[in-house]
């Protein structure tokens, strides 16, 4: 666990009289205090979002299926709503100035008259690659259940083409799979043999195996690329980083599949026809009169649909309000009202087909347990208040179907959920310090890299002005020894060297909840980094086949790892028996074998090239 | 119908009207080979002989009720376009208007059939409630067709029943969620609020199912001022083809201002 050690281990004696306090004042964009003085920013937490969606299913009978996972990594980042600067000019005595070290990193306090702290890394929490959710298009908006004697299709040709082939390609990759891996046996059984003894019978078998297995890979390869190639046109990924600000707790609507993604695969002039012809309106109602009039307050008007404010509703269709016969209105399409009411129309339609095709997310970030609030903490704005630091709270983000809130309680079942401190739902706390006259003394906090406290110490020295400065001036000596020496600790952006050391350090000083534990997640890096490692050094030395191999081994180690995590992410899918989903397993599994296979066949056959070149070189 | 929470037939109709007519007819019986839905149960035609099957103008199937003599009602998007046609059996001309509120949720239609529709001996035309809009969690009977999770349409006639969910919200319009729910070829079939022993009546018209989280059916409510007015109106204004005279229009309602209702009505 990394330390971040505040430190205020000197403070000033003052020989004329009154007291020292430590001053910190807070920062806001409307402060009209001096500015001068050592700022420093607490931090937050924010998520870096991989969202993957992947249309799977695209029957002309149903609904389409697109399946949303999401990676989410956990960062903190420096919070500008909580900026504080430390007036030094309070830490100046009578006899001395006091000596004032501050170090910053990313506009973070480190340390402050103490030893610096090693901030490599910004990674603080679980990373969590989760199943994901299979999600309905369309969903909330009615279709009229007519029946269509040639089924209607809400897919463009191409998505559907696609799936298509996909599931057309399954089998003759699985039976070229395991054609080849039964050759791949064969070569290499041939290969030792003739290792032990070269006859010219095994060369030519060689010879003929390799060139019928080349065969074989390369017919396996161009089919494995088309699936690879369709899925990867069928798949939608975009990273975000949520939230922007530490005042922000929810997101509603956010993060729609891009509009360029929604026009390749679906109808979207058909998808809007039936909304304009279906939706249930509900903001349209029939009054007492009898007549249809507009809603546009509530949840059910059409300020609400749309994403409005009442008063915004208002400025946008000016002629259209509830007093307004919409059945009239419609009738007179060239009047002022009619035209109004058919923009009206068009943006709502609009604003329900981004709704329930273009499918947004809603982010949450929500406390667990009774410590901790979504309403920002301001804590002490009294400058005496001293040192200001936040204690996160233990929360749980989740993302959610849009305009829905997820997980537990809710009933409804959460894309993606992580659950892990969260400090802009925790509470701004400060430590302040006074020093009477006559007196001297410290005080010495430390914190671990999410703001935690760890240790706290408090000394008061009642002794005299010059004891209490030959205090201060030693006291300030050691501090100033302990700077000096980690002033040589190179804080160096992200190398190999040092993610290698981080790897190896995380080992020993595991936390538990993430998705491997990370234990196996730095065991896999550190093998992938010493193969890395391996590898840069053996090209310098060996020849390109030699360290081909090594290649091959390293490309076949990460589909290995690939084909786990496929296998993970099924067994814990809730939706795994659902045939789409199973379907995009099978086939995404299927793929990885079949290029595991690709791979061992080339490495099969240069080991079958060297026995022969050796061959020939001997004789 | 389907089973509630399966997977969502989606139609998108092509909005250009077709020049073939509305051809009405009456559903086969299901037989031992017919497929099971879940949550429904197979229907015999004679306990519901009102009930005809119909292809719509963008040859879409919809489904259609006798509730008077020459009265069957329907939904509006069946017949978007074209509304004239005839019952296949009988060659019966019939010729079909939207309520003219269909563009606010008021997805409903009424034909006018020039002859007596022909039922089966002793059968009965079914009732309608103007005045009963059903609450929340009335259990309501629905009819459908049967489509089964892949396929579509079954072609033959099931029945299910499903419960009443925000019926307060609008005038226009309920849903139901449960049990089975509104398929494909189900638009414009009835809605029935059980009474006493084996009455019945019509208090709603399939429309439209909303997939989702929790899978919902929309019906029309018949219930509510406007289509009173269209009913009365339309009735009104039926004329014989070939004579051009006002011909008075018998629909079977339950309603206190007009206890005298045909014979031949489902009580």
């Amino acid at each position: 666990m990394k330390l971040r050690f505040l430190g205020v281990t000197a403070l000033s004696a003052t020989l004329v009289s009154g007291c020292t306090h430590l001053e910190v004042n807070r920062h806001g964009p409307d402060s009209t205090g001096s500015r001068s003085g050592y700022a420093y920013m607490l931090d937050f937490t924010q998520y870096q979002i991989e969202l993957k969606r992947t249309l799977i299913s695209c029957d002309a009978d149903k609904v389409p299926e697109v399946k949303t996972e999401a990676t989410i990594t956990a960062l903190l980042a420096p919070d500008g709503e909580q900026v504080y600067v430390i007036d030094p000019e309070s830490m100046i005595s009578a006899f001395k100035t006091s000596d004032i070290s501050i170090t910053y990193k990313d506009g973070r306090l480190v340390a402050f008259n103490a030893s610096t702290v090693d901030k490599t890394g910004d990674v603080i929490a679980s990373v969590a690659a989760t199943a994901g959710k299979v999600v309905l298009l369309a969903s909330g908006i009615p279709i009229p259940v007519s029946d269509k004697a040639g089924k209607a299709q809400m897919c463009k040709d191409d998505a559907v083409s696609n799936l298509a082939l996909i599931e057309a390609n399954k089998k003759p990759i699985k039976a070229a799979t395991d054609a080849l891996d039964e050759a791949n046996a064969k070569l290499a059984v041939l290969t030792a043999q003739f290792a032990t003894k070269p006859t010219e019978k095994l060369r030519t078998q060689i010879e003929a195996r390799t060139k019928a297995n080349a065969a074989a890979k390369k017919q396996l390869d161009a089919i494995t690329k088309a699936s690879s190639d369709a899925q990867a046109w069928l798949t939608d990924r975009r990273t975000a980083t949520w939230p922007d600000d530490s005042s922000t707790f929810h997101a509603w609507s956010a993060y729609p599949l891009p509009i360029g993604t929604a026009d390749k695969w679906f109808k979207g002039d058909a998808i809007r026809g039936v909304i304009a012809r279906d939706q249930t309106k509900t903001w349209e109602d029939t009054g007492d009169d009898n007549k249809i009039h507009l809603i546009i307050e509530g949840e059910r008007g059409a300020a609400y649909q749309l994403g409005m404010s009442p008063e915004a509703f208002r400025a946008r269709y000016p002629e259209l309000n509830p007093a307004v016969d919409v059945t009239e209105c419609r009738k007179a399409a060239g009047s002022a009202c009619g035209i109004r009411l058919a923009q009206l129309d068009n943006d709502l339609v609009n604003a329900v087909y981004y709704r329930s095709v273009r499918a947004p997310i809603a982010l949450h970030l929500v406390r667990r347990g009774s410590y901790g609030s979504d309403k920002p903490s301001a804590g002490s704005s009294h400058p005496k208040a001293g040192l200001r630091y936040r204690v996160p709270a233990a929360g749980t983000f989740l993302i959610c179907e849009a305009n829905q809130e997820c997980g537990d309680g809710s009933g409804s079942e959460p894309i993606a959920k992580v659950n892990g401190a969260i400090a802009q739902l925790g509470t701004v706390f400060n430590i302040s310090f006074s020093s009477p006259a006559f007196a001297s003394g410290s005080v010495s906090a430390t914190f671990d890299d999410q703001g935690r406290l760890l240790t706290a110490g408090l000394k008061r020295d009642n002794a005299a002005a010059l004891a209490a400065a030959n205090a201060v001036g030693s006291t300030v000596d050691e501090a100033g020894k302990v700077v000096k020496a980690k002033k040589g600790a190179e804080l160096a952006g992200i190398t190999n060297a040092t993610t290698l050391a981080k790897a190896k350090a995380d080992l020993a000083k595991a936390e538990e909840g993430l998705t491997k534990t990370p234990q196996q997640l730095a065991s896999e890096q550190l093998t992938a980094l010493q193969t890395q490692q391996q590898i840069e050094a053996i090209q310098a030395t060996l020849g390109p086949s030699q360290a081909k191999d090594l290649t091959n081994q390293v490309a076949v180690a990460k589909l290995q790892l690939d084909l786990a995590e496929t296998q993970r992410k099924r067994a814990e899918d809730p939706h795994a028996d659902q045939a789409a989903v199973k379907a995009q397993y099978d086939a995404q599994t299927g793929v990885t074998n079949a290029r595991i296979t690709s791979l061992e066949a080339e490495a099969r056959m240069v080991e079958a090239e060297r026995a022969l070149a050796k061959a020939k070189a001997g004789s | 119908m389907r089973r509630a929470l399966a997977i969502l037939l989606l139609c998108i109709s092509s909005i250009k009207a077709y020049a073939q007519p509305l051809e009405f007819t009456q559903p086969a019986d299901a037989t031992e080979a017919s497929p099971e839905i879940i949550g429904g149960s197979k229907a015999i035609m004679a306990n519901w002989p009102a009930t005809f099957v119909f292809t719509a103008t963008s040859g879409e199937h919809c489904t259609a009720t006798a509730i008077g003599p020459q009265v069957l009602l329907t939904a509006e998007h069946c017949i978007r376009g074209a509304a004239n046609g005839t019952i296949k059996a009988s060659g019966i001309a019939v010729q079909c208007e939207a309520h003219p509120f269909h563009n606010s949720n008021y997805d409903i239609a009424l034909c006018f059939t020039a002859a007596r529709i022909v039922l089966a001996a002793g059968q009965d035309f079914e009732t309608i409630d103007l005045k009963l809009k059903p609450a929340d969690d009335t259990r309501l009977s629905l009819l459908g067709f049967g489509c089964i999770s892949r396929g579509g349409v079954s072609g033959v006639l099931y029945e299910g029943t499903s419960v009443v969910k925000d019926a307060t919200a609008q005038k226009a319009v309920f849903f139901t969620t449960g049990g089975v729910s509104v398929c494909a070829g189900d638009s414009g079939g009835a809605a029935y609020q059980p009474g006493v022993g084996s009455s019945r009546r019509v208090v709603g018209v399939a429309s439209a199912a909303i997939s989702g989280q929790n899978d919902l059916s929309r019906f029309t409510a018949l219930a509510n001022g406007p289509t009173i007015v269209f009913f009365e109106d339309w009735a009104g204004r039926q004329r014989d083809p070939k004579t051009g005279a006002v011909i008075p229009v018998e629909i079977c309602l339950v309603d206190k201002d007009h206890a005298d209702a045909p014979a031949d009505c489902h009580i």
